[in-house]
């Protein structure tokens, strides 16, 4: 029962009638929305049908939007919809179950293109415009159209943009730079995009740019007379970079030296760019003349014109005129007239009459037509017989003519010239007739050189023998333009008779004033050094060297180039500078030596051992704590914290702990200090102590530990030093308050980890520098010690530092290069381990070769860093830097100045040395006494064998002229072949004398420097005997500080 | 205070002004003493700053410190008459140096033994003059090309003023 009452009430349910209506189905009245603009609302209406189709006005739809951000809805029966965002979306309208979409799609369309920047600008042609042109794109409801495409195109000659095309920004804009076209004037540019019905339009003014170009306009390569104005008045043009022509620019004419003179100027230019000038009247003589116009940045235009002689319209006097000669004889200079134009430009081909108008002369040669140069001469013209006055008149066509005066007279008479041999320099005297009185005013001439008359009478004059070779001289005395006869009379000169090989040097400045060479022959080559035997360091002399007098000899006198010091200089080297800075130390140094000496005296403190920082020999790994000394006594602020790395026989190797790169952390380093020890405990200690004297003299009156203590610190570096001693540690602390009282020297350090031989930031590299640095700095505590133990002054730093450059030569010729003193050693290779290998750190035969001492410097610096002094010998004085030098050439100069002295009056490089050291005496006193020969001639010897050693050809060279330890030549012949150093050594030797052909000549220097020298080389064919006569520049007498060496070589 | 002890007071001034500037810190012994304030002597460059320092060394054998208030001229090797306060702080016969002179004023005496003048290089037209410290001119003949641009300096002549010089030199450049 109650399941038949069920079935039936599920069948009921199926029956319309029975049924509530529902929603059935939902009817939009569009199916679709286009909008073209944001904001914009549509509407439309919706109808809810039942399962029978009828309307359900009661149920009110819902609407969905898919995409809001594109389109917005609202409503129920009524339905609006909003456009929100470009792009598509679905209205969804749901009723019940029941749903229908209406699709929208928003999609906005520009209008024209609004103008927001850069319209109506002026700009530069082809330059852009200062603002970027920029559009902005709108719907119709004047929202923004984003990234949309806008192209600019400038039209016809208006330039370009960049870029073309351009996508608006989010707010609706888009721009673009605007170059303008190349040519002034007014320009358009269009900026459209699609679907908008028109463009916009923008609008510049480009005008001409700035000027660039200066060109000859108008008025060039004229031609007219001397002295007229062109027939064209010069015009230049201004024009931009586009050749636009620039207005207002100010232009200056500007004539070249001799080409005449121009008006209007300066002138400004046009619209059309041109600035005309004024007449542009040419100069007096006649050629090529030049103008130049002007603008300030613009480069010249230049303008030439031709200038053509003008007719001839003057006769003057070319020579010959107010002569004096004997009665009956012709006057020694013809007379000749010069025929021109109205500025006296020379014309030829003119012809000229020369007639005698009084005196009774006669002529030869009367008719004559000038030359190219314009001169027309007579042939001869003797004058009358008779004493007077006599005249010769020149005329030619059209022109005034000239006259000519000669006065005939008595000549004076020479009779006798006493005495009969004459030597260069000395007095003699000439006896006769028709002499003046006055000294002036007679001339005497002796072998072609003009005599200086220091007494006069009538009758007799006395003169000083002129420097003209040896052999028959005739002698003339003119007086009022007379010459008198000629007597025959024999010079004897100071002949200098050198074989191939042998060298003379004047100690005196009377030796040096005049020599001779005798005749040789064809082949002979000399050198010839002129040098300063001042020892004042700022003085300079000039001094002319001149051969033999041009009437002496057929040849044309010779001009040698000037040469002259310079004081300006390059740019000073690290390690120039280095050694500057460490003399300036070791000048401190010497000097408060000497002041403490002094306190300590007047103290009464007896140099008795006193209370040491060290007082015994320090351990590895022993810390301490020095002063650090640099400034000077007082200074107790500053201190280094070291610790020992190395402490062996005689060294103890200290490394301030502040060292950026340190031992502990950096192996290259820590091998390095090793070494440095190592090498001064092996070799270098000796060398100093058998060379110089033991550095460590005094150690038992210091600390006593026997050793010397390097302390290597950043602190030198800091003080641009490579290294230094102060000679405050030699007294003790109740002397100087800073002294660290024992045999010191301090150090710089390398500042970087890493490898690199040739720079001394790196360890390597600074193990190349520092090794025989090492030696020179102990050499300067021996000195300082022998000094103080023998209460004698310090060296004079000079002779110190070169000394100090021996300590290092000696050192490593007996433990790199294993050569002996004297052996004349040059090059070498790579595998001698000689001075090749100084030159090339390097090279891995080298390292090699002595892998504990190699990479060092060796002599490079001996060797590398004279150079300047080479090339300008005159101007690089061994006494220090002269005022306005700097580099410490001296350094090198005076090693090698003190080489040249033990290599030829030393027994050993031992026995020299130690007697410097240990001498009283200071500077060249020390040195010259030590070699057992005056100083001046000391320094002749080394310049010529500074220039001559082992000079190729020279066949049994005198040792004056000869380093014997060393061969120079072999040296810089091969840094001036060596790839690596050949840009250096640009020349086969370093030294270039003056080259000067034997006979006639006239050589001037200027500035030689205290101790220097200027070098001549002598060549060609040496026919008769050759003079040199040292004087002052113009013919004066020379300094008495000049000496002259003479060797020959061939 | 008597003119003794006025010049001992100046040249313990003169020790202390030297100390700040360059010297090391010298004690004046009681035995100092004023020195003659004129020396004559050949200059040697012992130092360079900032420790400064020229000596004069007499043909006695005399050694003096030398200071100048200014930056000092380029004398090194020349023989000079130096004028100014000093001390004595070592006998004179002590063969290091024995006083210390402030150099107020100079004058070159010679060169190598060529007597020698200084003044400042005048140009007169197109010739040359030496005004010295008198103030008075000294016509110039054959000056050398390496003077000519030093007009205004202050320059040394060794020699003949009527001739090239024997040797020549700048002390100071133009002010």
């Amino acid at each position: 029962m109650v399941i038949c009452a069920a079935l039936a009430a599920v069948a009921a349910c199926g029956k319309d009638s029975t049924r509530p209506n529902t929603p059935t189905s939902v009817v939009a009245s569009v199916s679709s929305l286009t909008f073209d603009a944001v904001g914009a609302t549509q509407s439309f209406t919706v109808t809810v049908r039942d399962q029978s189709g009828n309307a359900m006005t009661s149920v009110t739809p819902t609407t969905n939007s898919s995409a809001p951000a594109i389109a917005s809805v609202s409503g129920g029966a009524s339905v609006s919809v909003t456009a929100v965002g470009n792009g598509s979306a679905t209205i969804r309208i749901s009723a019940g179950a029941a749903t229908t979409d209406v699709a929208v799609t928003v999609s906005q369309v520009a209008q024209v293109p609004s103008k927001v920047a850069g319209d109506a600008q002026s700009g530069t042609v082809g330059a852009a415009l200062a603002t970027p042109v920029r559009v902005k794109l709108q719907d119709r409801l004047g929202n923004a159209v984003v990234g949309r495409e806008v192209s600019f195109a400038p039209s016809s000659g208006s330039g370009a943009v960049s870029p073309s095309l351009v996508l608006t920004s989010a707010d609706g804009t888009a721009s673009t730079a605007w170059t303008l076209g190349t040519q002034p004037g007014a320009m358009t540019l269009t900026a459209s995009t699609a679907g908008a019905t028109s463009a916009a339009t923008f609008s510049a003014t480009a005008v001409a740019g700035a000027a660039t170009t200066l060109t000859a306009f108008a008025g060039n390569n004229q031609t007219a007379r001397v002295g007229s104005a062109l027939a064209i008045a010069p015009a230049a043009r201004v024009s931009d970079q586009f050749d636009n022509p620039v207005a207002n620019v100010s232009v200056t004419f500007t004539t070249g030296i001799g080409s005449g003179t121009i008006a209007g100027s300066p002138a400004t230019t046009n619209a059309q760019g041109i600035a005309t000038a004024g007449a542009w009247t040419l100069g007096t003589t006649p050629g090529v003349k030049s103008m130049a116009a002007t603008a300030p940045g613009l480069a010249f235009a230049a303008f030439n014109a031709t200038a053509t002689v003008g007719p001839a319209s003057t006769l003057t006097v070319n020579a010959g005129n107010n002569q004096t000669a004997g009665v009956s004889t012709a006057v020694p200079v013809v007379p000749s007239v010069k025929v021109g134009d109205l500025y006296l430009n020379p014309l030829e081909g003119i012809p000229v009459t020369f007639s005698v108008t009084s005196g009774g002369g006669s002529i030869t040669g009367g008719t004559s037509t000038s030359n190219s140069l314009g001169i027309a001469a007579v042939g001869s013209w003797v004058l009358g017989s008779t004493a007077g006055p006599n005249t010769l008149t020149a005329s030619a066509p059209g022109l005034t003519s000239v006259t000519f005066t000669a006065t005939s007279g008595l000549a004076p008479t020479l009779v006798a010239v006493t005495p009969s041999l004459l030597t260069p320099g000395s007095a003699i005297v000439l006896t006769g007739s028709g002499f003046s009185s006055t000294a002036s005013a007679n001339t005497v001439r002796i072998g072609g050189g003009a005599a200086t008359v220091t007494a006069a009478s009538a009758t007799q004059l006395t003169a000083t023998v002129p420097c003209v070779p040896s052999g028959a001289a005739s002698v003339v005395v003119t007086t009022g333009g007379l010459a008198s006869n000629a007597l025959s009379a024999t010079v004897t000169g100071n002949v200098r008779a050198l074989a191939v090989g042998e060298a003379f040097v004047a100690t005196t400045s009377a030796a040096s004033t005049c020599n001779e060479l005798p005749a040789a022959g064809a082949g002979a080559r000399y050198l010839v050094s002129v040098y300063s035997a001042s020892t004042s360091l700022n003085s300079l002399i000039d001094f002319e060297l001149d051969g033999n007098p041009a009437a002496a000899a057929a040849s044309v006198r010779q001009y040698a180039p000037l040469r002259a010091s310079r004081a300006v200089m390059g740019p000073e080297t690290d390690d120039a500078r280095r050694d500057r800075l460490h003399w300036e130390q070791l000048e401190r140094s010497r000097t408060m030596g000497e002041q403490l000496r002094t306190r300590m005296r007047a103290l009464g403190a007896a140099p008795a051992r006193g209370k040491a920082v060290t007082a015994s020999a320090a351990a590895v790994g022993d810390r301490r704590v020095f002063y650090w000394n640099f400034s000077a006594c007082s200074d107790t602020l500053q201190l280094i914290t070291a610790r020992v790395l190395y402490s062996g026989s005689k060294a103890v190797i200290w490394e301030d702990t502040s060292n950026a790169v340190l031992a502990a952390s950096n192996a290259t380093l820590a091998d390095r200090y090793q070494r440095i020890g190592q090498v001064f405990d092996l070799d270098q200690y000796d060398v100093v102590r058998t060379t110089f004297g033991d550095p460590l003299l005094r150690d038992a009156l210091t600390d006593g530990d026997g050793r010397i203590d390097m302390v290597f610190s950043h602190r030198v570096n800091e003080a641009g030093v490579a290294a230094y001693v102060y000679s405050v540690d030699q007294f003790p602390r109740t002397v100087c308050a800073t002294s660290n009282f024992g045999e010191y020297f301090y150090g710089s350090v390398p500042t970087q980890a890493g490898s690199g031989l040739e720079s001394t930031a790196y360890p390597d590299g600074w193990y190349n520098f520092m090794n025989r640095t090492v030696v020179h700095e102990v050499k300067h505590i021996a000195s300082m010690a022998a000094r103080i133990a023998n209460n004698a002054p310090y060296e004079l730093s000079w002779l110190e530092e070169g000394t100090a450059r021996h300590a290092e030569e000696v050192w490593a010729r007996q433990a790199l290069h294993h050569a002996a003193f004297g052996g004349n050693w040059g090059w070498g290779t790579a595998a001698s381990n000689g001075v090749y290998c100084d030159f090339h750190s390097s090279d891995a035969t080298c390292l090699a070769n002595d892998p504990l001492r190699r990479p060092s410097y060796g002599v490079r610096r001996q060797f590398n860093e004279i150079l300047p002094k080479l090339a300008q010998p005159w101007n690089w004085s061994p006494f220090g830097d002269a005022a306005g030098q700097s580099g410490s050439i001296f350094y090198q100069t005076v090693w090698s100045l003190v080489r040249y002295a033990i290599d030829n009056y030393g027994a050993s490089d031992a026995a020299f040395l130690t007697a410097l050291v240990n001498s009283a005496n200071t500077g060249t006193t020390n040195l010259a006494t030590v070699a057992g020969i005056p100083f001046d001639q000391l320094v002749g010897g080394w310049t010529l064998a500074l220039y001559a050693d082992d000079y190729p050809g020279t066949t049994n060279p005198s040792n004056v002229i000869r380093f014997q330890t060393w061969n120079l030549r072999s040296i810089y012949n091969a840094l001036n072949a060596d790839p690596t150093w050949s840009s250096r050594f640009s020349t086969r030797y370093p030294i270039v004398p003056t080259a000067i052909t034997f006979g006639s000549f006239a050589a001037q220097q200027t500035g030689v420097r205290a101790g220097a020298n200027a070098y001549f080389e002598l060549t060609g064919s040496l026919t008769t005997p050759q003079t040199l006569n040292l004087r002052a520049i113009g013919g004066g007498t020379p300094s008495s500080l000049l000496r002259i060496a003479i060797a020959r070589l061939q | 205070m008597s003119a003794r002890v006025r010049l001992f007071a100046m040249a313990a001034l003169l020790l202390g002004a030297c100390r700040a500037r360059t010297a090391p810190p010298l004690t004046v012994p009681t035995s100092a003493r004023a020195v003659s304030d004129t020396l004559r002597g050949i200059v040697e460059r012992v130092g360079n700053e900032p420790q400064s320092m020229l000596v004069a060394r007499s043909a006695a054998g005399k050694t003096c410190v030398l200071h100048f208030t200014s930056p000092a001229p380029a004398l090194e090797g020349l023989e000079v008459a130096l004028w100014g306060p000093g001390i004595d702080i070592q006998p004179a016969s002590s063969p290091a140096y024995s006083c210390t002179y402030e150099v107020r004023q100079f004058a070159v005496r010679a060169v190598d033994g060529i007597a020698a003048v200084d003044g400042v290089l005048r140009a007169e037209g197109a010739s040359y003059a030496l005004e010295l410290a008198s103030g008075e001119r000294r016509a110039l003949r054959e000056v050398p090309d390496a003077l000519r641009t030093h007009v205004g300096a202050r320059i040394f002549w060794a020699g003949s003023l009527d001739r090239a010089p024997a040797a020549y030199g700048v002390l100071s450049a133009a002010k």
